[in-house]
Formats: structure tokens, sequence, C-alpha cells
């Protein structure tokens, strides 16, 4: 595969998984307030909610592997893994990087097995971070993406930012009222 | 005693609810202990992994295909707008040398037309025809003379990479290049600054010192350098179908 077919394939990739993980957000907020309304299941949406964020994984790990594999960028084994070690566009591969981090480990620990075993308190402020890996996770492509500059982009970053604003205020909203 | 020998009568009443009460267990019971054997079995026979259903497993599946299509689309759609960008700025050079070549011709004529003599217009038909096209056979001898000594600036192709593009201009003048300027080069952040400052004057220098795109690329620099002696052939071409370059 040429160099130029995988930076396009990285870029791809990276804007699906941007858009995954801001819809798995979108879909834990609304069923943790319970506005999932009437017509599917609770169980839908948590089902989807959890397979969406694993396909946000599954997506990051193909932009990861894309971008390494492209002799021309410049990422190593060394960036890709290690925060703050990218010599062009530093601080913007560090949040990236950080993101995949903390995908990682929130899928990890929402699985069966594993979340058992963790006390629900534990396993509640790990998966609140989610929260934070979405926001740097449009830092990382607001700083580095090479179709930033493009207006369907940022009216794309715009949109799904609102969108998760609003799910986000009426669990914020709810828990002020419920205390 | 008779009251320890035989146990007191049942009311009827009671006697018919116990009844019926025990009937309603009885099959619920006896459900309960085959389903048990039942899962008892199946859990021997079959893994209970395999009979899981998902709550949303339409959705899955169409989560996963739209996620990999639009993954597919959008890299082919990065590949084409791409090559759309390179074919246009082909096209845009290729008129900008039409309009070069075409301003050279009008400067050359209005020259010519100033040269010519006013008594050329005051002669007879036939002389005036002759003259006219003995005119118009030096103006076209004039032209090709007067374009090969002319100069002028030429702008090459924009050559888009994945830091930013690079755009190629140069001078000529008397058939010789005199300068080379990248007006277009890569800015998407501060390391492309950095490498295109060192590298573009170097490569400026080469260009001029080659006249030609014929330069060596700067380690380091390699797509500015490679987007810089395309832009630059470009340019040159330019200038040769004008004729300020020979071939």
């Amino acid at each position: 595969m040429s160099s130029t077919t995988l930076w396009y394939l990285s870029r791809s990739s990276g804007i699906v998984a941007t858009v995954l993980a801001v819809l798995a957000l979108i879909w834990g907020l609304l069923f943790s307030s319970r506005e999932t309304g009437n017509r599917l299941r609770p169980a839908w949406w948590l089902d989807l909610h959890n397979w969406l964020g694993g396909l946000t994984l599954a997506f990051t790990i193909v932009h990861v592997i894309t971008i390494f594999a492209d002799s021309d960028a410049g990422i190593g084994i060394a960036q890709v893994f290690i925060p703050g070690t990218a010599s062009r566009s530093t601080w913007a591969v560090t949040w990236g990087v950080l993101a995949m981090y903390l995908f990682a480990i929130v899928t990890l620990t929402s699985v069966g097995r594993v979340k058992r075993k963790l006390p629900r308190r534990v396993w509640h402020w790990i998966h609140l971070t989610s929260v934070g890996a979405v926001v740097i996770t449009g830092l990382h492509a607001y700083q580095v993406g090479t179709d930033r500059d493009a207006v369907v982009f940022k009216a794309g970053l715009v949109v799904f930012a609102g969108a998760a604003m609003y799910p986000a205020a009426i669990r914020v909203i709810g828990l002020v009222t419920r205390k | 005693m008779a009251f320890m020998t035989s146990p007191p009568p049942i009311d009827p009443l009671i006697a018919d609810r116990l009844a019926r009460l025990q009937q309603r267990n009885a099959p619920r019971t006896a459900q309960n202990t085959t389903s048990v054997a039942a899962a008892g079995a199946r859990t021997r026979t079959t893994p209970a992994k395999s009979r899981r259903r998902h709550a949303a497993g339409k959705s899955r599946v169409a989560a996963l295909l739209l996620s990999c299509t639009t993954t597919g689309g959008l890299t082919a759609l990065l590949s084409y707008v791409n090559h759309a960008d390179a074919s246009a700025s082909q096209a845009s050079a290729t008129v900008n040398t039409v309009n070069a070549i075409g301003s050279g011709v009008s400067t050359t004529a209005a020259t010519i037309n100033s040269q010519v003599p006013a008594t050329a217009a005051t002669t007879t038909g036939s002389s005036a025809g002759n003259t006219a096209a003995g005119v118009a056979t030096s103006g076209s001898t004039a032209a090709a003379v007067g374009s090969a000594s002319a100069g002028g600036t030429f702008t090459g192709d924009v050559v888009p990479n994945r830091y930013g593009n690079v755009q190629v201009q140069i001078s000529v003048v008397n058939g010789t290049i005199t300068e080379s300027t990248a007006v277009q080069t890569p800015t998407n952040d501060r390391r492309s600054v950095s490498i295109n400052n060192r590298a573009v004057p170097s490569l400026n220098t080469e260009t001029t010192q080659a006249q030609s795109a014929k330069i060596q690329a700067i380690s380091g620099a390699t797509y500015t350098s490679n987007g810089y002696e395309q832009s630059l052939q470009s340019a040159i071409d330019q200038a040769v179908t004008a004729g300020a370059l020979a071939r």
C-alpha cells in the first residue's frame, strides 16, 4: 500500500473514530440520564452504547496502525506509545496518544468479567474519563488533522460538539436536581 | 385420651383452598425441575455464550457496516479531491501559459504597428495589399524575434502534499533564469515552516545556478524539494512555450 493511500486511510479512520466516540458518549449520557424515550428498550440503548465504544477503540487502532505504517508520517513506536515524543506537532500527537490510552482503559474495564471485579464506584470514575477522552480527541483532530482547514470539517466539529452538549446538560441537570 | 390420638377435623373450605394451592404449585414445581435439568443439559452440551442474544443485534451490524463504508468512502473521496486539485492547478497553469503567449504576441504586434511607416496607409489598392502582406509577414517574423528576446515572470503549478502546497515562480531575462522564488510553501505547522525556511533559499540558489529543474533535493525537506522541482519544471515549460527560454 502506497504512502499516500495510507495517509488517506489514516485520515478517514481518524474521522470515523471521532464520530463513533461522540456517538458512544451521546448514547451513554442519554442512557444514564434515563432520557431514552419509550420506543426502544433501555437494553437496546446500553447494548449499542457498548458496541459503539468498542468500535471507537477498533477504529482508533486502525488509525494508529495506518499512521505507523506510513513511513512518511514520521511516527514510530516511541511516538505511538509515549506521549510528548513526537518531533512534529508534539502537543497534538500527545493528545492523540492520551485519548488512545483512555479509550482502551474505559473499554477494557467495561468488559463483563473485569467490570464485575472492580468496585462500582471505581468503575464509574474510570468510565467518566471517557468524556475527557472525547474532548482531547477533538483537540487532536483540530490541531493536527490534515482536514482541519476544511469548512466541512469545522462545521462537523461544531455540530457534534453541540450534539454532545445536549445530553451532557440533561445529565448534569438531572444530577443537580436529584441532590 | 381422645384428642391425643386423632387430628382435629379440617374446615372443608380450608381443605379446598389447600388442595387448589397444591394444584397451582405442583406444575410450577415440576416445570422448574424440568427447566433446571434442561439448563444443566444445555450447559453440558452447548456453550451459553453462543445462545446469547444482544438487545441491539441488528443495530450493531448496521453500525459496523456504516463505519466501514464511511471509512472506505472517505478514503476514496480524499483521493479524488487530491487528484482534482492537482488537475485544476494544472489547468490553471495551462491557461496562464496561453495568456502569457497571447499577451506576448499582442505586445509585439503593438510594437510593429507603431513601427509601420504612415505612408503605407496612403498607397493604392494592390500595392497597399502587397505592402500590407509584406508588413504582415515581417510582423510575424518580428513577433517571433520579439518573443524570443522578451523575458517575463512565469508561475508554475501548485503541487499539493500532505504538509501544504508548493508553488514556484521564476523570472526570465534574455533567455536566462535570473530569479526563482517559492510563492507558496507548506505552513501547516511550525516544523514545516522551520524546514522550509532552511530549504527554500538553497533551492532558489540552485535553480539559478542549474538554469533547469535538475536540482538536488535538500536533506530533511523531501516533500518541499519534490514539490519545488515539479512546480519549477512547469514554470520552465511555460517559459519555453512562450519562447522566453530556449529548450
